[in-house]
């Protein structure tokens, strides 16, 4: 049974998706406007025959004209609602990076087309709360709210616009699969791994010089070894590894200078990955909060040390997309 | 819910009620004018809304009253007014959207019902008029509008929904089968009982004589139409009498109709009359039914098999001997000579003195002569306010006391003097009479046009009028002419009457085409239109024509939602498009000259002119934007470069 529903349910989405593919901007007509009488709609239809039903029972032509006539409002209500919402273009518009499980929105434009006027109609990303137009004439941009779940970049859910307009008995409604240029950001994690010797140092030390660090040999934490890169210092080659493999590997420590420092992937060892990446996202955040140079070393990329917003962008971004790059 | 969306849900639903004012108790109105009242003080200043036990009272209040007013037998009347008095209490409750729905939804409702009372061409307009009200109400529960237009000045939204609704509504009407009641109704109307009804009591107090409401119309076919004195529209036989009352007792037999036929026409009509809850019709003396569903009594009465619930039309023709009836059976010698035991001793009297007997058998004809003579030197008046008489003895009150009356008494004391000769006689009762109008062609007969006149056997049923005795007025001219204080509506002025007239004329043609246009009628329609004369083949073109239509809106709303374009759009779609196809890596904000580079083609000079030309078309002074045949040459142009 459930099985059932699920493969209903995934070929509803593989159809949807080839009706509606993913663009940049859609235009609403009869190819993907849904159109179908909402509750309202039935108990008017029900009225309406019950009408019919009277008329014909009573023989009186004059509650048949009446009948027709609110049959034929019906159906122009059919024309109507279509209408409404026919010929409205729906485009991206840049929408900021946002961390997962945060409320967050998504920007979209609406567009009615010149000289017309469109009515009374709600928009939502599927799983989140509508907002409703409450009338539209040229082109206006719209924050929908949205909640993102997973981190790496951002593929939004399918756009529900949806509407009654203008007498509530049909609804009209379309789905809309937009393409989005917006990374989602691994939700932070406050941890202590890095944050004792973070604090410890980042009070005590503030004076010391950037840079000076490894020529005063103020000891670092060791927190592990990774391979040998050609700009690794040699006073960091782990000799004690290499006379037992003939590797070369440099050892890894979390930095103790005051301003300067390494958020590195293996000094988490032990976490998980997906806790290490929200760890190491919590204290990309702080680094930036408190004005600090900080770089960011995972296993396939290393961003050099830097700050400001552009700096904590290219970090988070690389935590969203890891392991797969950019 | 806007302040504007409430502004109509309280006017429509206003208009709703006062439409039934007429046919509401008045409890029923006044509980609807308090609830309102209450609604219009929520909305105006934010007064609070009833309490479940003021609610719960008014609710109880309602059923009540209904009980009181109607019992538990249900009629349309007490469904009506238990309708009403729902909606109008609905209001009070009214919290969320969708009872906002509901409200208009019932207010439909209640103005479709006013049609089962009203037919009238103004009440038509006036349900409009409602019904625009509330698809505004409707309307403005969603409508956020940026212009300014707000109260009554936003009613031309729900105006424009109806106006686009009519032309299907139209063809809904003309098209749709009409079918035959679905189940039988046991749910009377009181409504349309005005009129003849089965008893008469001449004593009594009537007030029939004054009412101007249309009793019936008739539209005679023939070359000839009877003159005012012979038109009399007979209805009932009224044989029973107790001493007051005439009524109805017995039930004549009916007669085969293939038997009436035969005989030459003399008079051909057709006879339109309102629902009145009866099953009587119409009918001149002699008569033959050409519609179906009719019965004809041996003495020529036609009844329907049907109470008539709605307005109907037969068409009949008159024949110049009609059925010869040669002899009473036993039952119908013992009805027709039916009286009261010693009641009116001076009328009985009165009769025995007058009656002419020639070689010791009663020389009927003589009598009624000699009974006409004693009424005209006597003297007698017709007059509309008799007075109320009161004594067991009314025959006597009225011949000897009173002598002024109406047809009712007259006709009344002539079948109890008759019967006491012992010849076999009966009240008729009907319509005498009718006026011409002069733009429709038909005849009408008002309620005031009711009469009763006398039928009595001499070897077959023959008819005496006594009220022509006393007031010949009454019988050559109608009612008008005969009393002084006539209340009707016709008017010594000209135009008036004029005017009267078409307003009358106008009601006739609604009736015909609003009210009649079922059945035959709209299979003769039908087939004119198809020109099929099988009504299930017109009724199969007709579907195929309304399905076209359906086809036809659906293409057109297809082609409405796309985008209309320009020929500069449609061309730069079209290039677009083409680059596509060569494997360019385009998007539509590019321009053309953008597109060309990317397709890589090496004529740039054509190209470089292509675009000059294009950019003519959209920004040079005076530009005259890109026709049809322009679009045509670029697009073949492009076709040449990028092939």
């Amino acid at each position: 049974m459930l099985n059932i529903r699920q493969s209903t349910k995934a070929w509803f989405d593989s159809w949807l998706k080839k009706r509606l593919p993913v663009n940049q901007h859609v235009t609403l007509n009869h190819k993907n406007i849904f159109i179908f009488p909402n509750r309202i709609g039935f108990l008017y239809l029900a009225i309406v025959l019950f009408m019919f039903v009277n008329s014909i029972n009573y023989q009186n032509n004059l509650l048949f004209s009446f009948s027709c006539l609110l049959a034929s409002v019906f159906v122009t209500s059919i024309a109507l609602t279509y209408q409404n919402i026919a010929k409205l273009v729906v485009s991206t518009a840049a929408t900021p990076d946002m961390f997962s499980g945060e409320r967050a929105q998504v920007n979209i434009r609406l567009e009615a087309p010149s000289g017309l006027l469109k009515h009374g109609f709600n928009v939502r990303v599927q799983g989140s709360d509508p907002i409703f137009v409450d009338w539209l004439s040229g082109s206006e941009a719209l924050a929908l709210p949205f909640k993102a779940k997973k981190r790496g970049r951002l593929t939004l859910p399918r756009i529900c616009i949806e509407s009654v307009y203008p007498l509530g008995l049909i609804r009209t409604w379309t789905y809309v699969h937009l393409a989005c240029e917006a990374f989602v950001y691994p939700k932070p994690i406050e941890h202590r791994r890095l944050a004792s010797d973070w604090q410890a140092e980042g009070d005590s030390e503030l004076e010391v010089e950037e840079g000076a660090s490894q020529v005063k040999g103020v000891p670092d934490d060791f927190v592990g070894l990774r391979n040998y890169q050609a700009a690794d210092s040699l006073k960091h080659v782990s000799w004690k590894h290499y006379a037992k493999t003939g590797e070369l590997m440099t050892k890894e420590f979390v930095s103790r200078e005051g301003s300067k420092r390494w958020l590195d992937w293996y000094a988490l060892d032990g976490i998980d990955e997906e806790t290490r990446l929200g760890i190491l996202t919590y204290w990309a955040i702080e680094a930036e909060r408190g004005g600090e140079l900080f770089g960011l070393r995972l296993p396939s990329d290393v961003v050099p040390q830097g700050q400001g917003y552009e700096h904590l962008t290219q970090c988070l971004r690389l935590l969203a997309c890891w392991p797969n790059g950019r | 819910m806007t302040q504007n969306a409430q502004f109509f849900l309280f006017l429509s639903l206003l208009a709703s009620i006062v439409l039934h004012w007429e046919h509401l108790p008045w409890w029923s109105l006044a509980l609807s004018a308090c609830a309102m009242a209450w609604r219009f003080a929520v909305y105006i200043f934010n007064f609070h809304l009833p309490g479940p036990w003021i609610k719960g009272l008014a609710v109880l209040s309602g059923f009540t009253g209904v009980y009181l007013t109607f019992g538990w037998q249900p009629s349309i009347e007490s469904m009506v007014a238990l309708l009403v008095t729902g909606v109008a209490l609905k209001p009070l409750e009214v919290q969320k959207a969708k009872d906002s729905y509901l409200l208009v939804f019932l207010c439909f409702m209640v103005q479709g019902m006013h049609f089962l009372f009203e037919q009238e061409p103004l009440d038509y307009l006036l349900v409009l008029g409602c019904f625009i009200l509330s698809l505004q109400g409707l309307f403005s529960l969603h409508h956020g509008s940026p212009s300014a237009a707000k109260g009554l000045g936003s009613i031309k939204y729900g105006t424009k929904i109806f106006w686009m609704s009519l032309p299907l509504a139209l063809v809904f009407f003309f098209v749709l089968p009409r079918l035959g009641p679905l189940w039988t109704l046991n749910i009377k109307t009181e409504a349309n009982r005005i009129g003849l009804s089965e008893s008469m009591s001449p004593g009594d107090i009537s007030n029939l004589g004054r009412n101007t409401e249309l009793a019936f119309r008739v539209q005679f076919s023939s070359e000839a139409v009877p003159l005012m004195s012979e038109r009399y529209w007979r209805a009932l036989v009224l044989d029973y009498y107790d001493g007051v009352t005439w009524s109805m007792k017995f039930r004549e037999g009916r007669v085969n109709k293939e038997s009436l036929a035969g005989s030459t026409t003399v008079y051909q009509y057709r006879v339109t009359q309102p629902a009145n809850d009866q099953r009587w019709l119409f009918s001149l003396e002699k008569s033959v039914p050409m519609t179906s569903g009719i019965d004809v009594s041996k003495s020529g009465f036609f009844t329907r098999r049907v109470r008539n619930i709605a307005p109907v039309q037969f068409d009949a023709y008159t024949t110049q001997q009609g059925k010869a009836v040669t002899r009473l059976e036993m039952m119908e010698q013992y009805a027709y000579l039916q009286l009261p035991a010693s009641v009116n001793p001076k009328a009985r009297q009165l009769a025995q003195g007058l009656a002419v007997t020639h070689q010791g058998e009663l020389d009927i004809d003589a009598t009624l002569s000699s009974f006409a003579q004693y009424i005209v030197v006597e003297p007698f008046s017709y007059t509309l306010n008799p007075g109320e008489m009161t004594s067991d003895s009314r025959v006597d009150e009225f011949l000897f006391d009173r002598q002024q009356g109406f047809c009712a008494h007259y006709a009344g004391s002539l079948v109890f003097m008759l019967r006491s000769l012992g010849v076999p006689s009966r009240v008729v009762v009907g319509y005498l009479g009718g006026e011409y109008n002069r733009v429709s062609g038909d005849y009408s007969i008002y309620q005031y046009d009711a009469h009763a006149w006398v039928e009595y056997w001499n070897n077959g049923w023959n008819r005496v009028d006594p009220t022509g005795w006393v007031s010949p007025e009454r019988v050559d001219q109608g009612l008008e002419a005969s009393v002084d204080d006539f209340a009707g509506f016709s008017s010594s002025i000209p135009w008036i009457n004029d005017l009267r007239q078409q307003m009358q004329a106008l009601n006739y043609y609604w009736q015909d085409w609003m009210l009649e246009y079922k059945g035959e009628k709209q299979q003769a329609l039908l087939s004119a239109i198809t020109g099929q004369s099988d009504p299930s083949r017109s009724a199969y073109i007709i579907g195929v024509v309304i399905l076209g239509i359906t086809g036809l809106l659906i293409v057109w709303l297809t082609l409405s939602g796309r985008e209309s374009r320009s020929y500069e759009q449609k061309l730069h779609r079209y290039l677009l498009t083409k680059a596509e196809k060569k494997g360019a890596q385009v998007t539509p904000g590019m321009t053309p000259a953008t597109i060309f580079a990317l397709t890589q083609c090496h004529r740039s000079n054509e190209v470089r002119s292509l675009i000059q030309e294009w950019n003519g078309y959209l920004y040079s002074e005076g530009h005259r934007g890109m026709g049809w045949r322009d679009y045509r040459t670029m697009k073949r142009r492009i076709n040449q470069l990028l092939d």
